[in-house]
């Protein structure tokens, strides 16, 4: 589980930085658009990142909610294995007490 | 070497082959495929929004069918199964509902409208929330479990009617892209195949958090039998 949650933390990371890398290029290019002269390849990358924050907010969201879901995934499950082991430790001890007073 | 052995594990093996396939989902998503002309940049959410709608619709057949069996034979594994695949169905039909808002803004000019396709898709997430609460109130033993299954496969029948609502009815919500009801030839290559791994690593991810969910049922209910035996 905790291999999982590194894993998706390096896959969010390095869809963070694509999207960095996309904004950035995109801002140039909306700064360029702002100038008299417009060229139609121009209008289209001015039209894709008006559009960038919805696309973000998509992934982000849905990575987010893969990972929170994973992180409570993960501590319930240690603490279910937690009290499962103490669980059968003291059975375990219960059972040696009984077996000794038997034999007594 | 037993030790590294143990640990390779079906679920280990799962998560290896699951998490190279959705990295190279996200670089074929964001660096390779090419933008659509009409919907722009946000199109590419398309390869999230119908992964996620893929793996929700999925989870609801194994609700049913795992309900089903347990309604026949009362194997509790089986109740395991369509609960776990509820609650993972829950965060599924909450992602395809949620990137569908957000691709919806900028497409349609308003976040939401009573589409059929968006309404049954947000009546097939009431269902499962319907159940999961059911589940946690009802009765706990073979009675809670019982109406619980019953409900689970009562599910199933909002499946087909949000993937044939776009057949069946007019609505603004694009038609089918891929599977058997699909216009031929509405994909370009590239987008039909980012789309194809996105699909299979978002199945995997799902079958590897269901499988994990599953185990940890099953030591819930290990704990609850050892508190019932030994008090």
């Amino acid at each position: 589980m905790v291999k999982l949650i590194k894993l998706i933390s390096g896959c969010l990371l390095g869809l963070c930085l694509v999207i960095w890398d996309s904004m950035s290029s995109i801002t140039v290019a909306e700064f360029q658009v702002t100038s008299p002269i417009l060229s139609y390849d121009h209008q289209i990358v001015a039209a894709a990142a008006a559009n960038l924050p919805f696309l973000y907010a998509a992934y982000t969201i849905a990575w987010g909610i893969f990972f929170i879901y994973i992180i409570i995934l993960s501590r319930k499950q240690k603490q279910i294995r937690e009290e499962l082991k103490l669980l059968r430790s003291l059975i375990q001890d219960k059972q040696i007490e009984t077996n000794s007073k038997c034999l007594k | 070497m037993k030790n590294t052995l143990k640990k390779i594990t079906f679920e280990n093996i799962l998560l290896g082959i699951t998490m190279p396939i959705i990295g190279v989902a996200i670089y074929m998503i964001f660096m390779w495929v090419p933008t659509e002309q009409t919907l722009g940049i946000s199109q590419r959410i398309f390869y999230i929004h119908v992964p996620s709608a893929w793996t929700a619709l999925l989870s609801v057949v194994i609700v049913a069918i795992g309900s089903l069996i347990y309604l026949i034979n009362s194997n509790e594994k089986w109740d395991s199964l369509a609960h776990s695949a509820g609650e993972v169905g829950v965060i599924l039909a909450s992602l395809t509902l949620l990137s569908g808002i957000i691709w919806a803004k900028p497409i349609w000019g308003v976040w939401w409208t009573w589409d059929a396709r968006l309404t049954t898709t947000l009546i097939l997430w009431f269902i499962l929330v319907a159940y999961l609460m059911l589940r946690s109130y009802a009765p706990t033993g073979p009675q809670g479990k019982r109406f619980g299954a019953i409900l689970g496969v009562l599910a199933l029948i909002d499946a087909p009617i949000v993937y044939y609502s776009t057949v069946w009815w007019r609505t603004a919500h694009p038609g089918m892209n891929i599977g058997p009801l699909a216009e031929s030839a509405t994909l370009d290559s590239q987008m039909y195949l980012a789309l194809m791994v996105s699909v299979v690593g978002f199945t995997l991810l799902f079958v590897y958090i269901l499988k994990e969910r599953y185990n940890m049922k099953q030591d819930e209910k290990e704990i609850d039998k050892l508190f019932t035996y030994y008090g």
